[in-house]
């Protein structure tokens, strides 16, 4: 039922379980909030910016998580509220290092804007918090505590949509502190590296480890070939942090921005999404044949990884052998493309292009190093990419279109619905059929599993076998499937894919910030328009993949196959350190 | 309680009813939590002063979540009215 409410004197009606914040939304005023959060169901009302007066309280209210009610008369903007706001505001300001011009969130800061916004000029209050050292333990995210607000978004995520809950909230010798369980460095806890903090936080709080300095060193390296790969979900992101719209396909103007500053080669990780799914896919197949350990778990993701080892170690013989596509091209750079080239291996250094913070962490495993170099030199997320590009100078948005290099710079729609959730599951069935059948499918958009539900199945008839499977994203839906596996409810199931961020990887902790539910979508349908435009569709199809197997590695899961591309996991259990 | 003037013993009364509220804070709302530590500030001769302070206790008393902000901001407004000098001279 919709009701009429007074807001600043104007009428506005709204359906039941509307808040304040939202009716006055629709009358065109934007109340201004901090914390709050709605993609992650983050409305705590910490911050109480959004307070406003509401007749007969004698208090204020929050817009954010007060519901609208029938002849309520709301006033959003009156002297007492504004000093409220104001007061409440320059005291986080006055807690808050003003290291604007350094800080990683410069210019990207949601503090920044509301002290813009407010008109804010002078902070009037002194510093009452104390220090904090940084916490740098952990391979990928670094938490500065003194720039952290406390408005707690980061512990929901963790919490809440990951379920991982590496960090809490606590009073620690008195004061209010968000900071890594049992008080460790993050390093040695149980948080799997996926940056979902990182997206949330309001301020530079939380951040990724900034490698830029190691790829320029190695660009200006004489004796080094420096080569970079780029993950499926960065062709549909990057143009975001220079102005263009979420979803905008960017491919060919961010090969021409990687040649521009100096790359050697420039590969696309879509061809190894390709290996992917031919390694893998016929791991299932084996698996079905000969009785293997099922459903089958998909292995692209590092957070997943590190989750279920953490988390469901009894489970890990569930999970492919494969390498996840940036640490099956790294092997291969220094193996098949070296000896191409006639290039010394040693010579070679490997750069990754990822949506993804716990990439950095995948890279750094001690056993990812195939060819007897490190697989993988350095990780950058996207957002390191763009700081790079930006340094350079390039126009990126009016950059020319342009290739990636031979031999591995193919890539099939099927590797770059890969940045997609259900996108893994879609290309493995796409080449799985064909394989296992001989058939062409007739349809090859596999729409169920497709979109930004929590969990998705699907059944596909093949040779006789209904193979079902199931696709979850988000460590919260990952692990609710988990305790399905564990009770013997999944039995009849044959492969199933875990993406550990919401979206998959198009809502990556190492993408452009901001990320929300609006813009992940927005990505998705990016990935797919660009899979739809493709010459090949199909990672079987893939003639690169083809010649890769015809003139270096043989056959799937063959001898090469296994030393380069497959791995082994590392049951890990609840916070190993400690 | 100790000696003194009627002043120092106000102050004292200020901070120990501050201490409590400052430990009743559970930090989980900014205008509570960082009110009390400005309060307590100001209280050491170490923070802000006089319409500040006042401005800090109406937006305690009006924008917290919970009681004790709205106590706490309560209480500034009316020590800040009867002792005024427990807060300038930071006892």
């Amino acid at each position: 039922m919709a009701f009429p409410l007074t807001i600043d004197g104007f009428k506005v009606e709204v359906p039941e379980g509307t808040t304040i914040l939202e009716a006055a939304a629709r009358i065109g005023i934007k109340i201004p909030t901090l914390c709050y959060l709605k993609d992650i169901g983050h409305d705590v009302g910490a911050c109480r910016i959004c307070v406003v007066e509401v007749e007969g309280e004698s208090e204020f209210k929050t817009a954010c998580n007060t519901p609208a009610a029938p002849g309520m008369v709301v006033r959003t903007n009156t002297p007492a509220v504004r000093e409220a706001r104001r007061v409440t505001l320059e005291m986080i300001l006055a807690n808050h290092p003003m290291e604007c011009p350094t800080c990683v969130r410069n210019g990207n800061c949601e503090l920044q804007n509301l002290a813009a916004a407010f008109n804010i000029r002078e902070v009037r209050f002194p510093r009452t918090r104390p220090q904090y050292p940084i916490d740098d333990s952990a391979v990928a995210v670094i938490r500065d505590p003194n720039k952290c607000i406390l408005c707690r978004r980061c512990v929901t995520v963790c919490q809440q949509v990951q379920t991982v809950s590496a960090i809490e909230f606590k009073k620690v010798d008195g004061e209010p502190v968000v900071l890594p369980i049992l008080q460790v460095p993050l390093g040695e806890t149980n948080c799997v590296q996926c940056g979902q903090c990182i997206l949330v936080c309001p301020v530079g709080a939380i951040y990724e480890r900034d490698e830029t300095g190691k790829v320029w060193a190695a660009l200006a390296d004489p004796e080094k070939h420096v080569v970079v790969q780029t993950a499926p979900a960065t062709h549909v992101t990057i143009g975001e942090a220079f102005g263009l719209p979420p979803g905008t396909d960017i491919t060919g103007k961010m090969v021409a921005a990687l040649r521009r500053l100096g790359f050697d080669a420039v590969f696309d990780t879509n061809f190894t999404a390709d290996l992917t799914i031919m390694e893998e896919g016929s791991e299932l197949l084996e698996r079905i044949k000969k009785g293997g350990v099922l459903p089958q778990f998909t292995s692209c993701s590092p957070g997943w990884i590190k989750f279920i080892e953490h988390f469901y170690p009894e489970l890990l013989p569930h999970v492919s052998s494969c390498k996840s596509p940036q640490q099956m091209l790294g092997p291969l750079a220094k193996t098949f493309y070296a000896q191409k080239r006639g290039i010394d291996p040693k010579d070679v250094f490997v750069v990754s292009i990822m949506p993804c913070t716990a990439k950095k962490f995948e890279a750094a495993r001690p056993e990812m190093n195939a060819s007897g170099y490190r697989d993988v030199d350095v990780v950058l997320t996207s957002r390191e990419l763009a700081r790079m590009i930006r340094e350079a100078g390039l126009d990126f948005a009016n950059l020319p279109d342009e290739d990636y290099d031979e031999p591995m710079g193919i890539g099939t729609g099927a590797g770059q619905i890969f940045g997609a959730t259900g996108g893994v599951m879609e290309a493995a069935l796409r080449t799985a059929y064909e394989l296992a059948t001989g058939k062409t499918l007739e349809k090859i958009d596999f729409e169920e599993v497709r979109g930004m539900n929590g969990v998705k199945a699907a059944t596909v008839p093949m040779n006789g076998i209904n193979v079902k499977v199931l696709v979850a994203h988000g460590l919260g839906n990952a692990r609710a499937l988990m305790e399905k596996v564990k009770a013997g409810e999944l039995k009849d199931y044959h492969f199933i894919e875990i993406m550990c961020c919401p979206g998959g990887c198009i809502g990556g902790g190492g993408q452009p910030i901001p990320t929300g539910t609006a813009i992940r979508e927005m990505r998705i349908g990016g990935c797919y328009a660009r899979d739809r435009v493709l010459q090949y569709r199909k990672s079987h199809e893939n003639p690169q993949i083809k010649a890769l197997y015809a003139e270096f590695l043989g056959e799937p899961l063959g001898h090469k196959s296994h030393e380069l591309l497959h791995t082994t996991y590392t049951a890990r259990g609840f916070c190993p350190k400690i | 309680m100790s000696g003194g003037g009627k002043e120092a013993q106000a102050a004292e009364l200020v901070r120990v009813l501050f201490d409590l509220v400052r430990k009743e804070s559970c930090g989980e709302c900014f205008p509570c939590a960082l009110g009390t530590r400005q309060i307590g500030a100001a209280l050491d001769g170490k923070g802000a002063a006089g319409a500040l302070l006042q401005e800090i206790g109406r937006a305690m008393k009006r924008s917290s979540k919970c009681g004790v902000g709205r106590i706490g901001g309560a209480l500034v407004l009316e020590l800040l009215d009867r002792y005024p000098a427990a807060f300038k001279t930071g006892a």
